[in-house]
């Protein structure tokens, strides 16, 4: 008896199948923040035997876009939504949900997963540096990676205040360094900034990184 | 009969964990997640918003400062003068199924090591909801 139930409710899920097949519901992209938006298309086919419309798109982020090529898919018709990701000023990986809602009345809503990592030239491990009340003001480090892809002969970098001095440190040319920082007061804080050098002079890259550092 | 039991249960059981760890609208289990009543026992919480700026600038939770990732070169440093190591932290955005509080927050453990933040559950959304 329990496995007539259960045939009968396999056959209910198998049925419900959405008539839009996509040939992918999850896909990524890396990007860099200059880009300014990182776009993926999510292609799929109307392989049911009636129309189906899309209704709209749901996204959780003012971020994020998700539009379709048009509104109506007939049978056997291919189509696709373009999503678009913002990426200014952001940072690291994300992860944004797309619910596409549509008149199927098998499926009427299609989870959609865009994940996207964005990257920029160098990666500052912290950009925030701190000392506590009553902590001794010893050296700390700012750990900083050379994402692949972008040529870096070297860095340079300043603090923006007297009472710190910093010192680079060349772990792998062109792919590591630390950036060693000493406080020598109390009660301030100032900006860490990094210049790359670039191998190609001129390049769309940025030209000038912060990290931040507070003395309490 | 006990076999055709155990065998239902773990084939629902399959569905039930994909819907808990992959649905984009599936309830948070993280503990790094607080409630409203518990955010505002913290009577020194460092509240931070999320959203868009003209929602924040429409209401916001007092004494709030406004952090998201649209902005966030030109607002973080507000938020490193606000800081300090003994301060819990709090960000919220819209409601239950908005991300930037978690981004924000994430960003904020990753970047700057703050080791105390925090996202409020339901977001403003709950917060108005107990402020009515």
């Amino acid at each position: 008896m329990i496995f007539r139930v259960l045939i009968a409710v396999l056959g209910l899920a198998a049925s419900a199948q959405a008539q839009l097949k996509f040939q992918s519901v999850e896909q990524f992209v890396a990007v860099s923040p200059g880009e300014g938006r990182a776009i993926s298309h999510f292609n799929f086919t109307n392989a049911g035997n009636y129309h189906v419309k899309i209704l709209g798109t749901d996204t959780t982020c003012g971020c994020t876009a998700a539009v379709t090529d048009k509104r109506v898919y007939a049978p056997g018709e291919k189509g696709q939504i373009e999503v678009t990701f913002k990426t200014a000023n952001r940072h690291g990986m994300y992860g944004e949900p797309i619910a596409v809602k549509t008149d199927d009345p098998q499926v009427k809503e299609i989870n959609l997963h865009l994940r996207i990592l964005v990257r920029d030239a160098l990666e500052l491990q912290p950009m925030f540096l701190y000392w506590a009340a009553g902590e001794a003001p010893g050296e700390k480090k700012i750990h900083v990676s050379v994402t692949d892809g972008f040529d870096v002969k070297g860095l340079n970098a300043s603090a923006s205040d007297a009472n710190a001095t910093v010192r680079v440190e060349t772990l792998k040319p062109g792919r590591e360094y630390n950036i060693a920082v000493t406080p020598h007061g109390h009660s301030f804080k100032c900006a860490v900034n990094i210049q790359p050098e670039y191998l190609q002079p001129g390049s769309n890259a940025p030209k000038e990184f912060v990290a931040r550092l507070r003395v309490y | 009969m006990r076999r055709q039991i155990v065998a239902l249960l773990l084939l629902a059981l399959a569905p039930a964990l994909l819907a808990a760890f992959f649905h984009p609208r599936r309830p948070s289990w993280r503990t790094d997640e607080i409630t409203v009543a518990v955010a505002q026992s913290w009577k020194d919480a460092l509240w931070l918003d999320a959203r868009p700026r003209d929602a924040f600038e429409h209401a916001h939770v007092p004494g709030a400062l406004l952090l998201n990732e649209d902005e966030w070169n030109d607002l973080l440093p507000a938020v490193l003068d606000a800081w300090n190591p003994d301060r819990n932290v709090v960000v919220y955005c819209s409601s239950l199924s908005c991300q930037a509080s978690r981004d924000v927050a994430r960003r904020l453990r990753e970047e700057a090591q703050f080791s105390r933040v925090f996202v409020l559950q339901g977001g403003w959304e709950a917060w108005e909801k107990t402020h009515r």
